[in-house]
C-alpha cells in the first residue's frame, strides 16, 4: 500500500502533552485517531504532515460519560463504541442511529465521532444528530479552551471552526430535558457500506418540538428551520406535511455528483421527510421503528 | 525509525518501523503474515482485515507503529491448532471460490461470533456489509454462517 | 442417466482447506527476499497525444530509485491475436493510463517518490472517445501503421481507418427477405464499458537469473500463451522462459492473454539478477486493464405477421479501445453469431471493431454475447408484442434446431434448446397470471435465450500428466486455472471417477509452464470439456497400464478386471483385491522374486480436429466447423470409367488390326478414379502428409483460384512468375509486385491466405466481365464460372457446337450437349438422331450386317436376348 510520504509519529500519554506538540508544530501537525480519513488523504497527497499526533492513549478521552444533564463523548469514542452505548441508544437515538450507517463494521471499529466532524465533508452521517441535539464542541489549544455549538462549527465543505493549534477534546450532548425522540433516515445506492446521497435527522420532544437537519444537500449539514417552524407546536397532518413538503425546495441546496443528481435529491427528501416524521411519531410512542425500512430496504 | 512490539498470533514479535509504513505491508512483507491482503487500500472491501484487540479493523488504513502494544490475531492465528468451527462450516458449505475475500470474512464473523453467537441473517448482512466478494454473491456464506448461529455445526 | 460415484455429487474443494487456513499463496504472498525490486508506472494523462518528452533525471536521483525505463528501452510491439499493442507507449499515448515509463526501486515507497518526479511533456492530439465519432471519415485515426500488423488470418483490418477488424456475416438475401415481412421493426441498442473488479489486482513478478533463464510469477488465466509471448517478444527459446501461477484472486477474464504482465518479464531482462514486481493498484486495475467493449448495437428485423422471421440486419460498433490485440475477438466472435440462437434464412452482420482513445478492451465473462443479446432479445421481445403473438412461443417458432443453418452457414448440432424453453416455460408458469401478495411489491417476469461460442482459435488444446504416488494417492498435473470456479476438483472428480480413487486422495495444483503440459487458455467456457477430455484420457491411460499389468502378471482376463476403492478387483473372482498402493510406483513382486511394472504415469491430450477457420471474409460462409465431405458434381466414377473404356475399346481394334487377337478389357470406376488423381499422389510423397481440402484454388499454384468480384466470381490462373509480373502491372498493383512474400510461385502458395486478404478487396472494386477484359487483354489466363443457363447461350460453346438438339417422344425438341469430338472426316450437325427405342434396329443389324435367319432371330427373341 505503500506511503511515499513520511513523517514523525508521536504518542502523548496526557492531553497537555499532545498540546505542546501542536502548538509548536501547528498545521504541520495532523491529530491521529482512528486514521481512515487521515491515512487515505496522505496517500493520494491530499494531506502531508510533518508529524502525527497519535492520541489514541490518551486515556481522558476514550469514555463516554454522564455529568450534570450532559453526555460527554471523548475524542477517541469509535463509532462501535457509539453503537454499544447504552446512554446514547436511550437518550440520542438519532446519533446512534447515524452511527449504524457510517462505512462499515471493520471501519467503525477504529473511526471517531471527533474525527468525522473535522473532517467534515458534506454527507458525514453524524452532523444531522449532533445538530438536532445542540451539541457542543470542545476545543483545547495549549493556552486555552473554548465551546463552539454545533451550528457554528462547519465552515465549508472539509473545513470548520477548529484552529491548527487546536485539539476537538470532546463533544458534549445536553440531555434532552422532556421525553424525547428521532430518526435518522439515510440514502444510499445500496444496502451496506456507502456515502449518504441524502441524511435526514428528525428529533421530536414533548408539544410536537421538532428539530430538523440535514447532511449532503448543501455544503454544510443544517438545521432546516422553516420546516421547523412549520411543525413546532402543531399536531402532525396531511396537510402539514404537504407544507413541510414544499418548503424542502427552499431549504436545501443538492448539488449533481457521481452518487446522484440534484432532481433526485430533492425529490427523495420529501419522500425522506414525510417518512421520517412518521416514523419520529412511531417511536415517540414507544413503538420500534427500523430506519432502513423507511425506505423499502430490506435488514 | 520506531521500534515496535506487540504479540502476532500469540508470540511477541520485535521490529523496527518507519513511522509511515502501513500495518498491512508490515505484516506481509516483514513478519510472514500473508493470509491479510490488499484489495483497495481504502479501507473499502475489507480484504486487509485482522483483529487488533479483538476488534475487525482495516489493516491498509493503521499504521504499524500504532499497533505497538496491541494484540493482532489472522487467519493463521486461528488456523493454528485445529480449524474453527467457522472454518470447518465454510468447507462444507463451498462459502468461497477464488478465496480472496475469505481471510477478511473470516475474522470479521469470528468477532461477530464472540460478541454474539447466534446473530440472525440481518446482523450477519450487516458484519459482512463492508466485505466485498466477486464470486459468490453471498448466499453460500450466509448459509455457513446461520449454520453455524444455529448451532447446526 | 449412468450413476456415478464422484461425478455429479458434491465433493470437497479441493483447494478449500488452502483457501480458508490462509495457506493458499497469491501472486502478491511470495517472497523473494532481499532482491525484490519494486516498479511503478507513470502512465499518461492524456487520451491522445505526442510524446515530446520524458524527463527521468529527478527520479533518479531519489534515494532507493535504481533504474527508470521507458519506451526506448522496450520497442516491442505485442499482441494476442494481432500485435497492435506495445510495452511502452512510444511516440503516442493513445489512452488516459497508457504506461509511459517504470521506475524501478528497492523500496515500493521510493518507486512512488520517482514515478512522481518523472516529467512527461505531450502534444495533444484530437481524441476519439466514442466509436461512433471513430468511424467518420475526418475521425483522427489512431493506428496508421494498421496495415503492417500481423495478425491472425481470420481478421480484416482496414488500413487508413480506425477499423480494426470487420466481421462480415452474409447468409440468403436480406433485401428479399425484408420484402417478405410485414412488421419491420429498426432500433439501436447501447451498452457501456464494464470493469471486472475482481478483489485481487493484476500482479507479476519477473526475474532474470544470472544464466539468462527468465521466470515471470503471474496472477493469470493463461500462463502457457504468456510464455508463449514472452518467448516471442523477447526472442527466446520456450524452454528458457517459465511462467509460474500463483492462485488468482479472481478473473472473470481480466486476467487472460496477456496485459500488464509483460512489463515485469521485460523489465526483469534488465535487471539481471534482481526479481520486479509490479503491483496494480485499484485505481491502475480500473484505468490499465482489460475492459468489456462498448458496443452501439442497430437492429433491423423483418418478420411475417405468424410471427416468423424473415430477415436480420445486424450492424454492432465496438468501442474497442486504444488496441484491440484480445478485443478484436470478442467482435469477431459476435459477427459470426449475431443472429442468436435463432433459424433465420436471410441475414446480414456486421460486427465492426473501432479504435478509440480509451482502455483496451478484451474478455469478459459472456464475451460479448450478453452485449449482443441484450439488444437482440429487447428487440424480439419488443416485436413479439407488437404483433401480438406470446414472446415465449415467438422464441419456440423461430429458435435454430439440429440440421438449421448458423450464419455462417453450418449446421446446428442437436442442441435441446426446444426442451430448455419448454422446461422454463414450465418453471416460471408462464402464461399463468403472476399477482403480488403485497400492494407495495410489483412482480415482473420475462424471458430470453442467450447462447454462446466460445471464440477460440481451432487448435486449442489441453494436456494432462498423471502420477501416483507411493500411497496411492494421485498428483494430477494439468495448467489449468482454478481462478475460483471449481476448475481444480471438477479435474480432480473426473480422474476420480474412472480410477475409482476419492478426489480428496488426489492433489491438484496452480501449474508451472516447466513442469505441466501444455494448456492453451483458461477462457472461453471450455476448460471444463476441454482439460476434463484430456484428464479422462490420462486417467483412462492409468487405467489401462494398471490393468494390463495385473493382467500379466495375474492371467485374469482384461475385460474381467476393474477399479473400486483404490483396488483392483475381478469380477470373476471376488477374492481377488489388489490395494494399489501395494504396486503403483513399487510394481509386483512375482513368484520368483523378480518385479513386473514400475511407477503408473500417464498422460492425456486433447485437441479438436473437426473445426477450421477458413471463411469468406466478405461473407464469413464456408468456414466450416461440422465441415462435411463434398459431392463434386457430377458422377465422376462413371465417366470417367467410360472414357476409358472407349479408349480401353478402340485400343484393343487396333490391336486385333496388327495381331489379329481380341482381348478382354476391364475397367472399373475406383481404378478411375484413382487414375484422375493428377499430382496428389506425389504431392502426398513428397510432403509426408495427406493433401487437405482446399476450396476451389489450385493445390500448387497461386493465384490460382476463383474470386469474388463486385457482381459474382470469376477465375484466375497466374500459372507462373512471369505471368505474376505482368498480372500485378494488369490489376495496378505496385505495392504487390514488390512485396517480397508474394515474387515466386512457391512464396504466393506458402503465403496464399495473405496474398488473397490482398487481392480480394482489390477484385471487389470492378465487375467480373471487367476483370475478365482488362486480364485477358494482358495475356493472364482467365475465365467466367458459368451456370448452366450461361452454358447453353455462350457464344463460343455454341459456335462449337456443343448444344445440339434432339427430339424426343416423350419430352419433345431438347437440347442436350454435342459431342466434343470433332473429327475432320465427320461434318457437324445442329441435329441429333433421337435416341432410338430398345431393339429398334433389330433388323437391320441382325439380318443385315450380321445375315442371321429368322429363324435364328425368333430362336434369339424366345431366349430372351434380344
Amino acid at each position: 500500500m505503500a506511503l511515499a510520504h513520511n513523517f514523525s509519529y508521536a504518542r502523548p500519554q496526557s492531553i497537555t502533552e499532545a498540546l505542546e506538540l501542536l502548538k509548536t508544530h501547528r498545521e504541520t501537525a495532523k491529530i491521529l485517531a482512528g486514521g481512515t480519513d487521515l491515512i487515505v488523504n496522505i496517500k493520494e497527497g491530499m494531506s502531508a504532515p510533518q508529524l502525527l499526533i497519535d492520541i489514541k492513549d490518551i486515556k481522558q478521552l476514550n469514555n463516554i460519560c454522564q455529568e450534570a444533564g450532559f453526555i460527554q463523548i471523548g475524542a477517541g469514542v469509535t463509532f462501535t463504541q457509539l453503537l454499544e452505548d447504552p446512554l446514547i441508544k436511550q437518550h440520542f437515538i438519532i446519533l446512534h442511529d447515524a452511527a449504524a450507517t457510517v462505512a462499515s463494521t471493520g471501519i467503525r471499529n477504529r473511526a471517531t465521532l471527533a474525527g468525522n466532524i473535522c473532517t467534515a465533508v458534506p454527507s458525514l452521517d453524524s452532523a444531522p444528530a449532533l445538530l438536532c441535539y445542540n451539541a457542543i464542541l470542545h476545543c483545547a489549544s495549549a493556552t486555552e479552551t473554548r465551546e463552539i455549538p454545533i451550528e457554528e462549527w462547519f465552515l465549508a465543505p472539509r473545513k470548520t471552526a477548529l484552529q491548527p493549534d487546536e485539539i476537538l477534546t470532546h463533544i458534549r450532548l445536553p440531555i434532552p430535558a422532556q421525553k424525547s425522540s428521532g430518526i435518522y433516515v439515510k440514502l444510499g445506492r445500496y444496502n451496506g457500506e456507502d456515502l449518504a446521497q441524502a441524511g435526514w435527522g428528525i428529533f421530536l420532544s414533548e408539544n410536537n418540538q421538532y428539530r430538523i437537519a440535514h447532511c449532503a444537500l448543501a455544503p454544510v449539514p443544517k438545521r432546516a428551520r422553516r420546516i421547523e417552524t412549520a411543525l413546532n407546536g402543531k399536531e402532525l397532518s396531511a396537510h402539514i406535511i404537504d407544507e413541510v413538503i414544499a418548503l424542502i425546495d427552499s431549504e436545501i441546496c443538492p448539488i449533481t455528483d457521481i452518487r446522484s443528481s440534484k432532481e433526485y435529491r430533492l425529490h427523495i427528501s420529501k419522500v425522506m421527510v414525510k417518512r421520517g416524521l412518521h416514523a419520529a411519531i412511531e417511536r415517540f410512542k414507544g413503538n420500534k421503528v427500523e430506519p432502513k425500512a423507511i425506505l423499502g430496504g430490506f435488514a | 525509525m520506531k521500534e515496535i512490539c506487540f504479540n502476532l498470533n500469540f508470540e511477541l514479535r520485535h521490529l523496527m518501523v518507519e513511522p509511515n509504513e502501513i500495518l498491512l505491508d508490515v505484516l506481509r512483507d516483514k513478519l510472514g503474515v500473508k493470509s491479510p491482503k490488499c484489495g483497495c487500500e481504502r479501507g473499502d472491501c475489507g480484504a486487509c482485515t485482522v483483529l487488533l484487540d479483538g476488534k475487525a479493523v482495516r489493516s491498509c488504513l493503521i499504521l504499524a507503529v500504532e499497533a505497538d502494544k496491541r494484540d493482532i490475531i489472522t487467519v493463521e492465528g486461528i488456523s493454528q491448532e485445529k480449524l474453527s468451527t467457522l472454518q470447518n462450516a465454510f468447507i462444507e458449505y463451498n462459502s468461497f471460490q477464488c478465496g480472496y475475500c475469505a481471510p477478511g470474512i473470516i475474522l470479521a464473523v469470528t468477532e461477530l461470533l464472540e460478541k454474539n453467537p447466534h446473530p440472525n441473517l440481518a446482523e450477519i448482512k450487516e458484519c459482512i456489509a463492508g466485505h466485498l466478494c466477486r464470486c459468490t454473491g453471498y448466499t453460500s456464506i450466509f448459509d455457513a454462517i446461520m449454520a453455524v448461529s444455529k448451532g447446526e455445526k | 442417466m449412468k450413476e456415478y460415484k464422484y461425478i455429479g455429487k458434491s465433493v470437497t474443494r479441493i483447494d478449500a482447506l488452502e483457501k480458508i487456513s490462509g495457506a493458499a499463496i497469491y501472486g502478491d504472498d511470495i517472497d523473494f527476499g532481499a532482491n525484490l525490486l519494486y516498479a511503478e508506472l507513470v502512465s499518461s494523462t492524456h487520451a491522445h497525444a505526442i510524446i515530446k518528452s520524458i524527463d527521468t533525471s529527478a527520479a533518479e536521483k531519489i534515494p532507493g530509485v535504481y533504474k527508470v525505463f521507458t519506451g526506448k528501452d522496450f520497442p516491442y510491439k505485442f499482441g494476442l491475436y494481432m500485435k497492435d499493442r506495445f510495452v511502452f507507449a512510444q511516440d503516442k499515448v493513445r489512452f488516459v493510463g497508457e504506461q509511459i515509463a517504470a521506475v524501478v526501486a528497492r523500496s515500493p515507497q521510493a518507486a512512488k517518490r520517482g514515478a512522481a518526479l518523472v516529467k512527461v511533456e505531450y502534444e495533444p492530439l484530437p481524441a476519439v472517445l466514442d466509436q461512433m465519432e471513430a468511424l467518420k471519415s475526418d475521425a483522427v485515426i489512431l493506428h496508421p501503421d494498421l496495415g503492417e500488423y500481423p495478425h491472425v488470418p481470420w481478421f480484416f483490418p482496414k488500413e487508413g481507418t480506425n477499423v480494426a477488424h470487420w466481421r462480415k456475416t452474409r447468409k440468403g438475401n436480406p433485401d428479399k427477405g425484408f420484402e417478405q415481412a410485414e412488421l419491420i421493426l429498426e432500433d439501436t441498442y447501447t451498452v457501456p464499458r464494464y470493469a471486472h473488479c475482481a478483489l485481487e489486482t493484476h500482479v507479476a513478478i519477473g526475474k532474470l537469473d544470472y544464466s539468462g533463464r527468465l521466470t515471470v510469477w503471474s496472477s493469470s488465466q493463461s500462463p502457457h500463451i504468456q510464455r508463449h509471448l514472452f518467448a516471442e517478444a523477447l526472442g527466446k527459446s520456450h524452454k528458457d522462459v517459465r511462467v509460474i501461477a500463483p492462485h488468482v484472486g479472481g478473473g472473470f477474464g481480466g486476467k487472460a492473454g496477456v496485459t500488464m504482465e509483460i512489463i515485469p518479464a521485460v523489465l526483469a531482462t534488465k535487471l539481471k539478477g534482481y526479481a520486479v514486481k509490479l503491483r496494480y493498484s485499484r485505481e491502475e486495475e480500473f484505468i490499465n486493464t482489460y475492459q468489456r467493449l462498448g458496443v452501439v448495437a442497430k437492429i433491423k428485423m423483418g418478420i411475417t405477421k405468424q410471427g416468423k422471421i424473415v430477415a436480420l440486419d445486424h450492424k454492432l460498433y465496438w468501442d474497442a479501445g486504444a488496441y484491440v490485440e484480445y478485443g478484436a475477438n470478442v467482435v469477431n466472435a459476435i459477427g459470426l453469431s449475431a443472429i442468436g440462437p435463432y433459424n433465420i434464412e436471410n441475414v446480414s452482420i456486421d460486427s465492426v471493431c473501432v479504435y478509440t482513445n480509451l482502455p483496451p478492451g478484451g474478455a469478459y465473462r459472456g464475451f460479448g454475447y450478453s452485449e449482443m443479446l441484450f439488444g437482440l432479445e429487447s428487440h424480439i421481445t419488443r416485436a413479439a408484442k407488437q404483433l401480438g403473438i406470446d414472446e415465449v412461443e415467438f422464441r419456440r417458432k423461430n429458435a435454430i434446431k439440429a440440421g438449421d443453418l448458423t450464419a455462417y452457414g453450418a449446421k446446428m448440432n442437436p442442441n435441446g434448446l426446444h426442451e430448455a424453453i419448454d422446461k422454463v416455460a414450465d418453471a416460471i408458469k408462464w402464461g399463468e397470471p403472476l399477482v403480488s401478495k403485497d400492494p407495495t411489491k410489483v412482480l415482473g417476469r420475462g424471458f430470453s435465450l442467450f447462447w454462446k461460442a466460445p471464440a477460440m482459435p481451432p487448435n486449442a488444446s489441453s494436456s494432462a500428466f498423471l502420477k501416483f504416488n507411493e500411497d496411492a494417492s494421485i498428483n494430477l498435473i494439468i495448467s489449468g486455472m482454478d481462478i475460483g470456479q471449481g476448475y481444480q476438483t471438477v479435474m480432480a472428480q473426473i480422474a476420480a471417477e474412472i480410477l475409482s480413487v476419492p478426489p480428496s486422495r488426489i492433489r491438484v495444483e496452480t501449474p508451472d509452464t516447466d513442469r505441466n503440459p501444455y494448456e492453451w487458455q483458461t477462457v472461453a467456457s471450455h476448460i471444463t470439456w476441454s482439460s476434463g477430455n484430456a484428464v479422462k484420457k490420462a486417467a483412462l491411460d492409468a487405467k489401462e497400464q494398471i490393468l494390463q499389468l495385473v493382467h500379466r502378471v495375474f492371467y485374469y482376463p482384461i475385460d474381467e478386471l476393474y477399479l473400486e476403492d483404490e483396488a483392483v478387483k475381478c469380477h470373476t473372482d471376488s477374492t481377488f483385491i489388489l490395494p494399489l498402493k501395494d504396486f503403483v510406483v513399487d510394481g509386483i513382486m512375482t513368484e520368483d522374486g523378480t518385479f513386473k511394472g514400475g511407477p503408473i504415469n500417464a498422460r492425456g491430450m486433447y485437441m479438436p480436429e473437426f473445426s477450421s477457420t477458413k471463411g469468406d471474409p466478405e461473407t464469413s460462409q464456408g468456414g466450416h466447423p461440422n465441415c462435411d465431405p463434398t459431392r463434386v458434381g457430377m458422377s465422376l466414377g462413371d465417366i470417367t470409367a467410360s472414357l476409358f473404356t472407349a479408349i480401353g475399346i478402340n485400343a484393343a481394334l487396333y490391336h486385333r488390326t496388327s495381331t489379329g487377337m481380341g482381348q478382354k478389357i476391364d475397367v472399373s470406376m475406383l481404378d478411375s478414379q484413382v487414375a484422375i488423381l493428377e499430382n496428389a499422389l506425389v504431392r502426398y510423397q513428397a510432403e509426408g502428409c495427406a493433401p487437405q481440402p482446399l476450396g476451389n484454388r489450385h493445390p500448387t499454384i497461386a493465384p490460382f483460384q476463383a474470386y469474388l468480384a463486385s457482381d459474382k466470381f470469376f477465375v484466375v490462373a497466374v500459372g507462373n512468375d512471369n505471368l505474376w509480373q505482368t498480372f500485378c502491372k494488369a490489376i495496378d498493383s505496385n505495392a504487390l509486385l514488390t512485396d517480397p512474400r508474394f515474387t515466386t510461385n512457391r512464396l504466393r502458395t506458402d503465403n496464399i491466405e495473405e496474398l488473397n486478404r490482398c487481392l480480394s478487396p482489390i477484385f471487389a472494386t470492378k465487375s467480373s466481365s471487367e476483370w475478365l477484359r482488362i486480364l485477358e487483354v494482358a495475356g493472364i489466363p482467365c475465365a467466367p464460372i458459368n451456370n448452366v443457363e450461361e452454358v447453353m447461350n455462350d457464344i463460343q460453346i455454341l459456335a462449337r457446337n456443343m448444344i445440339v438438339e434432339v427430339e424426343d417422344n416423350l419430352a419433345g425438341s431438347i437440347k442436350i450437349a454435342g459431342n466434343p469430338i470433332k473429327m475432320s472426316s465427320i461434318p457437324e450437325s445442329h441435329l441429333r438422331d433421337k435416341v432410338p427405342e430398345i431393339g429398334e434396329h433389330n433388323l437391320e443389324v441382325y439380318s443385315g450386317m450380321l445375315a442371321l435367319s429368322k429363324d435364328e432371330i425368333l430362336e434369339l427373341k424366345k431366349t430372351g436376348v434380344i
